[in-house]
């Protein structure tokens, strides 16, 4: 009995939401608290995170017969930090102001444990045409994820959302911001409320289908 | 094939990759560059804001640049010496307008760019990080707008003794990142300020001249007198002072290094000592290259100063203020020495104490030995040299030799090198006359001690027999047990060597040892016949079986803590009572002066005559020969085997089996010819049990025996049984099967003595785990899960076996709940109306009826023990009217079981029950009660001192004390401006050190700003003062001191500066304050001044506070 093969589409709305690393299954936290100050730089991580995942699930599903079980973390590890590296190097070329923005973090992606996790949970196990597709998912479920919780922190904490300088609009005026917000504590209150209300959400269609 | 594989695929991926990163830098890296250089152009026009893009562009001028680009173009020559230059890169000229420097220097982990611009003045316009890549949070605290801001306005001035201070950088900037940036702040001040401001900066050497006559006096000449006295390598120069008429002082420059030291750099510094009383005159570091920001700090001010006039023996001793500077340790500790070292010198030079070589000193102690006897004369040709013995050397007199002298090497914890000494002895009476250590290469501050005079003092007159015997004290010094071993060994056999070679007296061959050994066990001139050849000895730890008329006598071997070192002796037997003759350990191969302890005869002398049931029951002395437990578990272990493998082969008696004893153990612990019924299947087995069996009498069963394993301190089960009795629910008997734990410790438990204390131990006591668990001294570990497992078991036995029900964990909180409040009290949880800290997870009132009376809070803390996500939690309760504790009971405790976890124990926590939070916060209480770990009770000790706090806060918030009201005169001196004053304070929050607030408006009503009232302790009583800080800028106003008493007079000595006036009320001291930006004081605080640190330190300390009050409450609050 084979299992039911899923379909492109499941497992791209698989990362987006039911699995959602951010708010369900709690992947890359450091990063999660750390850009998520305003939507740029939250959106950056994103696009990084976009790259990285991505690309690592098709090399590692492309390589997945070959290599022997005992050093594929390893061998894991190679391909991410070098990808990491090259994202490093291109986003200090062409898009410097956010990679300063993103500063440590962008190395970090390496160690951020959505990327490994999906390599060995998914890539590791499945064709390239789907791992890219879970990849793909995954990291815009991440950059969904981390960009909401950028949009209140920036929105109520700010005043303002801020992205790449056109779409600049003062929306709260200073007296009214809750400034905590941006510092941060305040990415654990979103996060934690966030989650509350996801899982009220969930809780709530989980009771009307009992 | 598998592991080919594996190297290919690794390899080629890492090749693979490494090629695309290579790569794709090749692409970038340009990019990068480029963009990095428009950044660094741009940044130019936000230092110098008067520049203007266009049309400046073509007047900038760049001045120097440290590395030229290709067409050298940029390159220019200068007139000026720019070879001093380390962190600047590049300097550019915008005539009329000013100038900017591009500095880099190296941050904690990356090399970091900036710019800074001077106007024409000298003024700082403006400065910007360029490039950084320090610690987010951290090190890029410098990329912080306010931070920058505050160099806006420095003046090149400022850098008049080079010595731009960053101390205190709010944002805990660590000291390498901003280390860094004063040293190339400073570089770029002085170089501007000698290159483009005009001003004479002091040279090296006039600042250098400058510290000769400040250490010394004014005018004083000086003349090198290096030449003429011999100088040690680490003093590099030495001077005397003439103040015209007499020589006043001798002045030492000194090198010293240490680890931290920068490589190819020293550190440096000047003394001179007076040469009238030996004083210290002064000192200044000249150099200091350990590590920036720590071991550097020495080269400050704060430091040095102190020296000034400082007596011999306070620098002798270090007695100096080792915080001035904050310098590291390591750093301070090579000062110390060099500077005791450079004093030592001087002593020897002016004071005629003379310094002495070990060679000399070697020399000199022989030289007291020689005494008018002679000289000592070496014969170590005439002897075999033996026992460690490099040399002998005798002292003739009269005729017969008098003295001998040895020199002997031992090895004792280090095995590779030896430690040498000599030893001088009486020839005729073998006494010692003295020892002296040449060369002692043991561990510092341990074995070394061995060196110690103390220790050393002992041998001098010491008679042979207690040399031979070490009959001294080993404590003396303290030393290494292993050190002081191996050197009592060298001694016996030093004293050895002279009996023999001195004394004639024949020591016995090691063979001749043997044979004595033999007789002593058996009769005297026995004769031996070897039988080993008729037993079987495969299967025992003997290993020769001799025979005489009238005994046996066995060899064994066993190995005991180390594996592959032999400890042997003999065993001799009676025939004809099978009683032991006695036992002679003669080779040890444990550890000197720990298990080898077990050959002495003192250990040894106990089995003279003791029967076979004696030597098996164990218990003979183990403290005799103080061994170690393991070699003592291995030696009762062989010992056994032995009597048993005797029994069997001479007494003709059987030994029982395994099977035999276990069979045995079952009836002792229910009945003699029970039968016994597996009933193991009808029950669901929990907390390690693995069978359970009925034991039935005839009639009835009558006792149930369960079989239950756990681990202690080791992965390997401890396996044991135990039978209640099923009308009493007691106890009948335990008995350990199989002990897992380590042998000679944890092992323990399988004792008879342990486990004979459970026989007839009611239920209770079982549950409570009240039994003796110093019998058999086992390993607290082993003896905590042990303890742990049998209360699962009697918990099992109630649940399954009566009609009793076990109290369940519910039950026992509401126990204690009841018994932390009052029976039948209400408890309602009050956590909402509470925000929670200290640990604190829960708060509960308790209600008699009429009114709360009591307070519980559940509480958790860690330890670095604690089981990974698992707390301690415990709940304690507070007395609503009398504020004391009612009580502490503890929910859970998942620290190391036996040890940490034992604070579960009820006499541990009974101890906090009806006591005061003063008692409970003051510790003291017995830490000893359940044994626990000093980490676990530290946590749980600061636990309760946060909980009191908790308490105190939530319920005692202590009054408020009335405001310092302050006539409005008063307040003018702070704010002159003002024209009225109104009391605030109320309305904002009280802080310690503020006694007031006062709103200061204008003439028309206008609020200006606020009047700090401050009170801090001063030298001699409270000190108050009024500060005016005005609202939108932070501008500091005047700073007025109402009322003090304090000494302010650098004539009675109590500072050195001058500058600073006869009264503190009116001292430009206090100017320093006025006008600034009040945050200034946070990132570069004004120092405190040395003699009157109480008053300066005092004001620093609530100035700050003030500071920070203002940041929060008036402009963070609502104003």
């Amino acid at each position: 009995m084979a299992k039911r093969q899923k379909s492109l589409s499941e497992i791209f709305s698989n990362g987006l939401f039911s699995q959602n690393p951010t708010f369900v299954q709690f992947l890359g936290m450091c990063p999660t608290l750390a850009v998520t100050k305003s939507v740029e730089s939250a959106l950056g991580m994103g696009a990084g995170v976009v790259f990285v995942l991505v690309m690592s699930n098709l090399f590692i599903s492309l390589i997945r017969n070959f290599v022997p079980r005992e050093v594929r973390i390893p061998i894991y590890i190679v391909v991410i930090a070098s990808l990491v590296t090259i994202l490093e190097m291109f986003m200090w070329a062409y898009m410097r102001p956010i990679a300063m923005q993103l500063g440590t973090f962008l190395s970090l992606i390496v160690v951020n444990c959505l990327i490994l996790g999906r390599a060995e949970a998914f890539a590791s196990k499945n064709g390239p045409v789907k791992s890219m597709v879970d990849g793909f998912g995954m990291a815009l479920g991440f950059t969904g994820g981390i960009a909401l919780i950028a949009f209140f922190r920036e929105l109520l904490g700010a005043g303002s959302i801020t992205i790449w300088g056109d779409l600049a609009f003062q929306l709260i005026p200073q007296n009214y911001q809750i400034s905590i917000l941006v510092a941060p504590a305040g990415a654990f209150l979103v996060f934690g409320i966030l989650v509350a209300q996801i899982n009220k959400l969930k809780f709530k269609n989980e009771s009307e289908v009992a | 094939m598998k592991h080919v594989k594996i190297l290919i695929t690794l390899t080629a991926t890492v090749v693979l990759f490494t090629l695309a990163v290579f790569g794709v830098e090749k692409l970038t890296t340009p990019v990068i560059d480029a963009e990095l250089l428009r950044i660094a152009n741009e940044a130019k026009f936000d230092v110098l804001p008067t520049l203007d893009e266009e049309a400046d562009k073509e007047a900038i001028q760049l001045y120097y640049a440290a590395e030229c680009s290709e067409d050298a173009e940029d390159c220019n020559d200068t007139e000026y010496d720019l070879s001093g230059l380390e962190y600047v890169t590049k300097i550019f000229v915008i005539p009329e307008k000013g100038y900017i420097y591009e500095v880099t220097y190296r941050g904690f982990q990356s090399d970091i760019s900036y710019l800074i611009a001077l106007d024409l003045e000298g003024n700082v316009t403006g400065m910007n990080i360029v490039s950084q890549n320090e610690t987010a949070g951290l090190g890029d605290q410098i990329l912080n707008t306010e931070f920058l801001e505050s160099f806006r306005g420095l003046s090149s001035d400022a850098a008049e003794n080079g010595d731009i201070e960053l101390d205190g950088l709010a944002g805990a900037t660590p000291w390498v990142t901003l280390g860094g940036l004063k040293n190339s702040l400073n570089e770029v001040m002085v170089f501007h300020k000698v290159e483009f401001g005009g001003a004479v900066v002091e040279t090296e050497e006039q600042k250098l001249a400058r510290y000769y006559e400040e250490i010394t006096a004014q005018g004083a000449t000086f003349t090198d007198v290096s030449a003429d006295n011999s100088l040690p390598e680490y003093i590099t120069k030495m001077e005397v002072a003439n103040d015209g008429t007499v020589d006043i002082a001798a002045i030492y420059t000194v090198e010293f290094t240490t680890d931290y030291t920068a490589d190819g750099t020293v550190n440096e510094y000047l003394v001179s000592v007076s040469l009238s009383d030996g004083s210290l005159l002064g000192m200044r570091v000249l150099q200091a290259n350990d590590s920036a920001g720590i071991g550097s700090e020495l080269i400050k001010d704060a430091f040095n100063e102190p020296f000034t006039g400082m007596s011999q023996d306070d620098a002798l001793t270090g007695n100096f203020d080792e915080q001035a500077g904050a310098s590291y340790t390591i750093t301070l500790n090579a000062f110390k020495g060099s500077l005791e070292d450079t004093i030592n010198f001087h002593k020897s030079i002016y004071d005629g104490v003379v310094i002495l070589t070990p060679e000399e000193k070697l020399a000199l102690w022989i030289e007291g030995l020689e005494g008018v006897f002679g000289t000592f004369e070496d014969v170590t040709s005439e002897y075999t040299l033996e026992q460690g013995v490099t040399k002998v050397e005798v002292l003739e007199f009269g005729g017969s030799d008098l003295m001998a002298l040895y020199t002997v090497e031992f090895n004792g914890y280090n095995i590779a090198e030896a430690t040498t000494y000599k030893i001088a002895m009486a020839v005729e009476s073998g006494a010692i006359i003295d020892v002296y250590m040449v060369d002692v290469n043991e561990t510092d501050g341990i074995g070394s001690d061995i060196d110690s005079e103390e220790f050393l003092a002992q041998f001098a007159g010491m008679t042979q027999v207690d040399a031979e015997n070490g009959e001294y004290d080993s404590q003396a010094g303290a030393s290494y047990p292993l050190t002081l071993g191996a050197f009592k060994e060298s001694v016996t056999n030093v004293v050895h060597f002279h009996m023999e070679n001195f004394q004639g007296v024949i020591f016995e061959t090691y063979e001749e040892m043997l044979l004595r050994y033999k007789e002593e066990l058996s009769e005297a001139s026995a004769t031996f016949t070897d039988e080993s050849a008729d037993f079987d000895l495969s299967t025992t730890m003997v290993t020769a079986v001799e025979t005489t008329d009238e005994s046996v006598v066995f060899t064994v071997v066993f190995q005991g803590y180390y594996d592959n070192k032999d400890t042997a002796y003999f065993i001799g037997f009676d025939k004809e009572t099978g009683n032991i003759n006695g036992i002679r350990v003669y080779e040890a191969g444990d550890s000197t002066g720990i298990g080898k302890l077990i050959i002495e005869d003192v250990f040894n002398e106990q089995f003279a005559g003791i029967t076979q049931d004696d030597a098996l029951a164990g218990g003979f002395d183990e403290q005799a020969g103080a061994s170690y437990p393991i070699t003592l578990a291995k030696f009762e272990e062989s010992l056994v085997d032995a009597v048993n493998f005797y029994k069997v082969e001479f007494g003709g008696e059987t030994v029982e089996t395994p099977e035999e004893k276990l069979a045995r153990w079952y009836e002792e612990i229910s009945a003699v010819d029970a039968s016994f019924t597996d009933v193991t299947g009808t029950y669901t087995l929990t907390g390690g049990i693995t069978k359970i069996e009925l034991a039935n009498n005839g009639s009835e069963d009558f006792a149930v025996i369960f079989t239950a394993e756990f681990e202690g301190y080791v992965d390997v089960p401890t396996i044991y049984m135990v039978s209640f009795d099923l009308t009493t629910g007691d106890v009948l008997g335990l008995r350990v099967l199989e002990a897992g734990d380590t042998v000679g410790i944890g092992s323990l438990i399988g004792d008879d003595e342990f486990f004979v204390q459970f026989a007839g131990m009611v239920q209770a006591d079982a549950l409570n785990g009240n039994f003796d668990e110093q019998a058999g001294a086992s390993y607290p570990i082993t003896l905590g899960e042990f303890a742990v497992s049998l209360e699962g078991l009697v918990n099992f036995y109630i649940a399954e076996f009566t009609e009793e029900e076990v109290e369940t964990y519910e039950e026992m909180v509401a126990r204690y709940y009841e018994e932390l409040t009052a029976e039948g009290a209400v408890i309602t949880d009050d956590t909402a109306n509470h925000t929670l800290s200290s640990g604190v997870t829960k708060v509960e009132l308790a209600n008699n009826g009429s009114e709360d009376f009591a307070v519980i809070f559940t509480v958790e803390f860690t330890t670095a023990y604690t089981s990974a996500g698992e707390v301690n939690e415990y709940i304690i309760s507070f007395d609503l009217s009398t504020g004391d504790i009612i009580g502490v009971r503890f929910l859970q405790a998942n620290d190391t079981a036996g040890i940490g976890a034992e604070i579960m124990n009820e006499d541990f926590y009974t101890q906090f029950t009806s006591i005061s939070k003063t008692t409970a916060t003051a510790g003291g209480f017995d830490e000893q009660a359940g044994a626990s770990y000093p980490q676990t009770l530290l946590a749980f000790e600061s636990s309760i001192d946060d909980v009191v706090d908790y308490y105190v806060v939530e319920y005692e918030t202590p009054e408020r004390p009335a405001p310092v009201v302050t006539p409005d005169n008063l307040l003018l001196e702070a704010y002159p401006t003002a024209a009225s004053f109104v009391e605030v304070y109320e309305s904002y929050a009280y802080q310690e050190g503020i006694g007031n607030i006062y709103a200061a408006y204008d003439g028309g009503g206008a609020l200006l700003g606020v009047v700090y009232v401050g009170v801090f302790t001063g030298n001699s009583g409270d000190v108050y003062f009024g500060w005016g800080i005005e609202l939108d800028t932070g501008t500091t106003q005047q700073l007025s001191i109402y009322i003090e008493n304090e000494t302010w007079d650098q004539n009675t000595d109590n500072y050195d500066d001058a500058t600073w006036g006869t009264d503190f009320k009116t001292t430009p001291y206090l100017d320093q304050y006025e006008g600034i930006n009040m945050t200034s004081i946070m990132f570069s605080p004004i120092d405190d001044i040395a003699g009157v640190s109480t008053t300066t330190g005092g004001l620093n300390a609530t100035l700050e506070t003030i500071v920070e009050y203002h940041l929060t409450e008036i402009i963070g609050g609502a104003n």
